[in-house]
């Protein structure tokens, strides 16, 4: 029964290798063999790579000053992170709210099978990534120090500890995170805050850790007595690597509790957190008299409807809105900084200055994107649109519309406060007022055309639509290439024409460009909707 | 009321409807029976306006589908056998939205939304989200939302 069970499990982490969800068929053997290869290179090239030079620079000096145990603690942590963050979202999905849960309650398997061949998805998840972490760690150190059987039981039992203390972490924070969707269930802005403050603290964690990390090296004498003495389960923690045989028993001791606890816990809950269906509260409805809108503004409003309510397609698709009167402020605050460094490299390119923040304008409007998801995201839905007395146009329309209120005025206001930081002469003030939203423009019209013409209405994850597509990723990556492009040819070039004639230039490209693709979405568009 | 001509639809060379004609007059109620495959749906979704056609003619009340789609489509209401409906949207913000496309004014559309409301027993879940909606429940906001009750009125 577990053999079948995790068979099945198994098929189901590593389904995305064999099988191509988009064109839903099985993936040939030279595209499996492709995937593996991208994921073995990120996985073990890219960010093992990363940590196994981080490990390099830690472990010489703090084996040296006789504290290999905090080395241990250090890289620890960070491989709990990694393996935390990596599995905890495949906790939430494939443990508490998988798909096929009420499914497999309905069999006649009991449940703690069930709960163990999930836990076991979990394990090598948060397994494999740690392992990033801890296997570089465990190789430098074990080639750092002269070799014993005591070190490399030690650095054993830590990657498995390791593991399995990642493995209830993550079944906890698994755990809270199933609770809290299922509260936040209807509330995506809610979400969309709480991501933001995680987000935050994330980014604000990471400098500060690496500050700290530098320090503890830079003060190993001083920090390394204070911490084993004040935080004596750290020091253990760190020492189980070195195969100190009584923080190897204790730790076990506190791993295996723990884990017992967990079992024990997930082993009551399981059930109820299972097939818990996140019902919220009735709303009571009250009948009153809605005014009646235009057949357009009822189109927009369904768009800005569906993009409130994923906290998934905000955050991917329209954090510009809240970034760009950002960096409006930061303009006004730390803008005359940034020009006399940006005088003092490109001081001898006239104009440079004015062409760079039109630039970064340009690349912040086009980080917006919700165009590029929009007509996929229809979904299932897609027949309601087109069984509406309404012209396919119309529908894409409001789609467009959507990108464009979302980032055109907030550009302009960042625009606005570039123009009155930097006062340059008038040609290079209006141009900067005008092609960042002539991108915009150009950007929303080539997002909504790539998602037209490469629709995925058969996603069963709406994030399939939103970060993994084809338009998505042109969206991004093409709007560096347009900057790229915009300040590379500028800087290379210094035509002898000025920078305000340039940018007109560009603007006057661009806009050819969003015109073409105007008629073609008026023409044409209409009719592949339709054929969706 | 609705009457096909010689309909006929292939996707690629599988003919999926083979130069159908039938006639429906107003006040009729017809059912389509069919093995897997027939081209029931084809027919339907042909019938609405959702999906092109290879020959043949589909008139709505007189129009045809081809020459004016839109005032097809204002004198129909497809409910298709997923019901699958705007989940993000509350029962009564559906059909608002709904009210709004058909251009049905307030004081009409209040009236319809309480009738109907009241006979598909819907009037206490009007204001909760479609996803909570039960599999039962989730087609009657598409009934509901039936502009005007089928029949053959210009608009």
């Amino acid at each position: 029964m577990v053999k079948t069970l995790l068979k099945k499990q198994f098929a189901e982490i590593f389904r995305s290798y064999f099988y191509d969800t988009k064109k839903n068929k099985a993936r040939s053997k030279a595209g499996t063999i492709a995937c593996i290869a991208l994921f073995v290179l990120i996985m073990a090239g890219f960010l093992g790579g990363t940590f196994g030079a981080m490990a390099f620079s830690l472990c010489s000096p703090l084996v040296a000053a006789g504290a290999g145990w905090l080395y241990f603690a250090i890289m620890g942590v960070i491989a709990i992170l990694l393996g935390i963050f990596g599995s905890v979202f495949s906790t939430y999905s494939g443990l508490y709210l998988a798909k096929d849960n009420d499914l497999l309650l309905s069999m006649p398997i009991p449940t703690d099978k069930i709960m163990f061949a999930r836990l076991l998805g979990v394990y090598l998840m948060g397994l494999m990534y740690a392992a990033v972490v801890i296997v570089p760690a465990v190789v430098v150190y074990l080639l750092t120090v002269p070799f014993s059987a005591a070190a490399l039981i030690g650095c054993i039992v830590f990657i498995l500890l390791l593991s399995v203390f990642v493995l209830t972490l993550s079944c906890l924070l698994g755990w809270v995170v199933a609770k809290l969707s299922l509260k936040l269930k209807n509330k995506s802005m809610v979400t969309v805050l709480i991501s933001l403050v995680f987000i935050g603290l994330y980014y604000f964690g990471y400098f500060k850790a690496m500050d700290l990390i530098r320090d503890l090296i830079a003060n190993v004498a001083v920090y390394g007595p204070t911490i084993r003495e004040k935080a004596y389960g750290v020091y253990l923690f760190g020492s189980v690597g070195l195969g100190d045989p009584i923080a190897i028993a204790v730790c076990t001791a506190v791993v295996a509790a723990f884990f017992g606890l967990m079992w024990y816990l997930l082993g009551r809950s399981f059930l109820a957190v299972a097939t818990a269906t996140g019902a919220s509260e009735k709303v009571k409805y009250t009948a009153r008299r809605e005014k009646q809108r235009s057949a357009a503004t009822a189109l927009l409003k369904k768009e800005f409807g569906r993009l409130t309510s994923s906290a998934n397609y905000m955050l991917n698709c329209a954090m510009s809105t809240l970034l760009i009167p950002i960096l409006a402020v930061l303009i006004l605050i730390k803008g005359p900084v940034l020009v006399d460094t940006l005088n003092a490299v490109f001081g001898g390119t006239g104009g440079a200055v004015t062409v760079l923040f039109v630039t970064a304008l340009c690349t912040a409007s086009a980080m917006n994107d919700t165009a590029a998801a929009a007509v996929s995201l229809e979904g299932s839905n897609v027949w309601i649109a087109q069984s509406l007395p309404v012209e396919a146009w119309q529908v894409l329309r409001a789609k467009l519309r959507v990108q464009m209120i979302l980032t055109m005025p907030a550009l302009l206001l960042a625009s606005v406060c570039a123009a009155v930081m930097l006062k340059a002469p008038v040609g290079e003030t209006l141009a900067l007022l005008a092609l960042p939203q002539i991108t915009a423009l150009f950007f929303a019209l080539l997002d909504l055309t790539l998602d037209l013409r490469h629709a995925n209405l058969g996603w069963t994850n709406e994030l399939a639509p939103i970060k993994q597509s084809m338009p998505v990723a042109v969206a991004v990556f093409g709007s560096f290439g347009y900057s790229i492009v915009l300040a590379g040819l500028y800087l290379l070039l210094t035509p002898p024409f000025g920078a305000a004639a340039y940018l007109w230039i560009f603007a006057s490209v661009t806009a050819a460009a969003a015109l073409l693709l105007y008629l073609w979405l008026r023409r044409k568009g209409g009719k592949l909707f339709m054929e969706l | 009321m609705l009457r096909i001509e010689h309909l006929t639809k292939t996707f690629g060379e599988k003919v999926a409807v083979d130069d159908l004609s039938l006639h429906i007059a107003p006040g009729e109620i017809y059912g389509f029976i069919g093995h897997n495959g027939a081209g029931k749906t084809t027919t339907l979704r042909s019938a609405v306006g959702i999906q092109s056609f290879d020959s043949g003619e589909i008139y709505i009340c007189g129009t045809s589908i081809k020459a004016d789609p839109l005032a097809c489509k204002r004198q129909i209401a497809y409910i298709p056998d997923n019901p699958d409906l705007y989940e993000f949207m509350s029962g009564i913000k559906y059909l608002n939205f709904i009210a709004d496309v058909f251009g049905v004014p307030s004081d009409l559309r209040a009236a319809r939304i309480a009738d109907y409301a009241a006979r598909f027993e819907l009037t206490d879940d009007l204001a909760q989200p479609i996803s909570a909606y039960s599999h039962g429940m989730k087609p009657n906001p598409s009934s509901g939302s039936t502009p005007r009750p089928p029949s053959c009125s210009r608009a």
